[in-house]
Parts: C-alpha cells; structure tokens; sequence
C-alpha cells in the first residue's frame, strides 16, 4: 500500500505506536486465483451432466447405481457444485478483505498525519488520536477475525455443514417456547466446561436460551449435534437406497433409529417414561424424535 | 421402471467414459495450475485470518484432489460397465443363436 510507506504516515505510525497495513495486492491476486477456480467447477458442472447423459439410455439396477454414484450426494457432481459454491464464497471473503484493510488504511493513515500534527502544534490531542487510531485497529482485527471464521466454516464437508444446520434448527425449535414478547428468550444459564469459550467470553456460565446455536460451547451444542448427525446420514443413506422420504414408515423407522441412539447416549439418566422401546413410547415422546427426523429432511 | 427391465447401451457407456476421461484429465491439468498460482504465503499476516485461511486452503486442495480421483473413477467405471455390457450382449446374442439352432435341429 503506497499510503503505508509516505514518510508522514510512516512517522506517525511509529508515533502511535502501530505497524503499518500490509499491502493488499497478494488478497487481489488470490481473490482472483480463487475466482477462476469458481468459474472452472461451474464449466465442469455444466459439462459433467452432459458426460452422464451420455450413459443414460441404460438402464437396470446396476445403471442405476452407476447413476446414483454419478449424481447422488458425494459423488463428482455434487462434489463439483460444493467447490464452486465454496471457491466464490472464499473470493468474494477476500475481496471484502482487501476493500477492508484499503479502508481501515486511510483511516490509520490519517490518524498518522494527524499524531505528526498534534506532536508538532497540540501535543494534548495525541492520547485522543492514539485512542482513535487503535480503535480502527480492533474494527479491522474484528472483522477479520470474522472473516477467519467464514474460511473455518467453509473447511467443512457438506454434511458436516448440513448436520450443523439441523442441530441449528433444533436449538431453535427447542428455544422458540422460551420466546419472550418483547424480543430474546426466557434466560436458562448454565455452566461450560469448553475452555475455549471460556478463554473467549471470560465467563464459564452462558444463557443457552439467548445464544445461537454457533456461538454456544461445544459441550451445550453437543446433543443437539449428535442428534442431527444421526438423523441426517439416515436421511441421505435412504435418499441413497431411493427410499420414499415422504412415506410414514420412512418417518417412524427412522425416528426409532433416532431413539435408539438418542437411549444409547443418555439412557443412564433417562426418565422411566423415555427408556422404552420406541413403538411403546407415548405420542409425546414420539413426536420429540420424530421433529428431529423433519429438520433432517428439511431442505 | 420395471426393476427388472435392463437396456444395455453399451457404446453410450463408452462415450461416457471418454468424456468422462477427458474431463479428468483437464482437471489433473487445472489442479496443477491451482496448486502453483495459489501460493501458500497468507495474504495477510493477521493470525485470526491467516490460521483459518491457510486450513481452508489446504482442505480445498485436498478436495480437489478427491474429485480428480472421482473424476477418474467415473471414467473407469464407465469403461467397465461398457465392457461388462458388450460381454453382456455377446453372450445374450450366443443365446439367441444356441436357441434358433436347436430350434433348427428339432
């Protein structure tokens, strides 16, 4: 950045105290690489349905799991749809990135200017430009930081991202009856023992009601994610089978498998009531199993 | 369809696999471009960027390299059904034949 490196700029920074900004031209030309990558998996997804097609007067049951292989979930063309998804997300993080440190840059670089000012004729404004100056710092690592944590995201398969999107809806399903009329939820604080979000919130007690289900620990996002992990290979195995996913035996089969492992990993403390067999569990207890299976099936 | 109803189209098999194979091997060419244009240096130093930045680069890579290998196994598979399938044919049409020469001879 050419603004970094003017000889005011650069005797301000060192006034203040503040490294200057690196330069942005490495995110453009990595902005750029990632944007190509997009544009190459979205060609290869357009030309992968065609090479299949090409297959597609067979037909019998090993055509149909060659065709399944092909276009069902994991294979090449899904597989192709999530890079393209995942190589224009990423671009357009680091385009946001580099329009970020541009900005943030001329503000700091006018905090510069300014602390050369206040040192040479107003020395009592420079522990005000300071503070302004390392408050457009924090701004910039806050962002980034979020940014950093959209790249986290996109490390994830796209189970893992569906199985977090269902655990999601099932914390908000089991929070939307605690839902206050005047915005946020009826508190329900409980301990962690996740030292990360500890070392990050300062705190080891958190409101689960009022938290989303990203930003809870990961011991309060466990169940919710075990649950959704079950549900969700239990949906994409019977997509995988050709299975009726609308049917009624398709919901009850499932829902009991959901049970069994729900019994599995909580049956030592489970309530009489919930440690029977699913068929003789009441309507109530069913339907606890059975919304787990719905949000799996969810698109 | 009937479950049991098997068509067999073997040359559209082998067309698949040929496609199929020219579509891995302009994705062996595009991963080795990716691999040298997408340097491993961060674009910035910032740690709470760069840490996540450089784990995504390096997982995408590896997918990649993952959907080059289905690439491929979509042109093998194809290749195999199609000889499968000519198999198939040629020994359905021996069948037939072993059936009009009995039926000759009776």
């Amino acid at each position: 950045m050419g603004l970094m490196s003017d000889p005011v700029v650069v005797t301000g920074l060192g006034i203040l105290g503040i490294p200057p900004l690196p330069d942005t031209a490495l995110l453009g030309q990595h902005a750029a690489v990632l944007a190509g990558a997009a544009r190459h998996h979205r060609l290869l997804l357009q030309d992968s349905g065609p090479a299949t097609r090409l297959a597609s007067a067979n037909e019998g049951p090993a055509a149909d799991v060659a065709h399944a292989y092909l276009t069902g979930d994991g294979g090449p063309q899904h597989q192709t749809a999530d890079l393209a998804d995942r190589f224009t997300v990423a671009a357009a993080g680091l385009v946001v990135s580099q329009h970020l440190v541009e900005w943030i840059g001329t503000l700091v670089a006018a905090a510069a200017v300014a602390a050369v000012a206040a040192v040479a004729f107003a020395p009592h404004l420079l522990p005000r430009v300071t503070v302004l100056a390392r408050r457009y710092m924090t701004l910039l690592r806050d962002a980034l930081s979020r940014i950093g944590r959209i790249f986290a995201a996109l490390l994830k398969s796209p189970q893992a991202r569906r199985i977090d999107t269902v655990a999601g809806r099932l914390h908000d399903t089991w929070r939307a009856s605690r839902r206050l009329p005047g915005g946020g939820y009826e508190p329900r604080i409980k301990p962690t023992t996740d030292q990360a979000w500890i070392r990050r919130n300062g705190t080891d007690q958190v409101d689960i009601a009022n938290t989303r289900y990203r930003d809870l620990p990961a011991d309060w996002q466990k169940e919710n994610k075990e649950s959704a992990t079950v549900a969700v290979r239990l949906v994409s195995d019977a997509r995988k089978r050709g299975d009726d996913l609308t049917s009624d035996e398709f919901m009850e089969t499932a829902s009991e498998k959901v049970h069994v492992a729900w019994l599995r990993r909580n049956g030592e403390w489970a309530p009489p009531e919930q440690q029977l067999p699913y068929r003789e569990l009441s309507h109530a207890e069913k339907e606890k199993d059975r919304v787990v299976v719905r949000e799996a099936l969810d698109p | 369809m009937d479950p049991n109803e098997v068509t067999i189209d073997a040359d559209g098999r082998r067309a698949s696999g040929r496609r199929f194979g020219t579509l891995a091997d302009e994705y062996a060419a595009f991963g080795a471009g990716l691999r040298a244009e997408w340097t491993e240096v961060s674009p910035l130093p910032y740690e709470e960027f760069s840490m996540p930045y450089q784990e995504f680069r390096h997982a995408l890579l590896e997918d990649c390299d993952r959907l080059g290998e289905h690439l491929r196994h979509s042109r093998d598979g194809q290749v195999v059904m199609a000889e499968v399938n000519t198999l198939a044919e040629q020994a359905a049409e021996a069948g037939v034949e072993a059936v009009r020469e009995d039926r000759t001879w009776a």
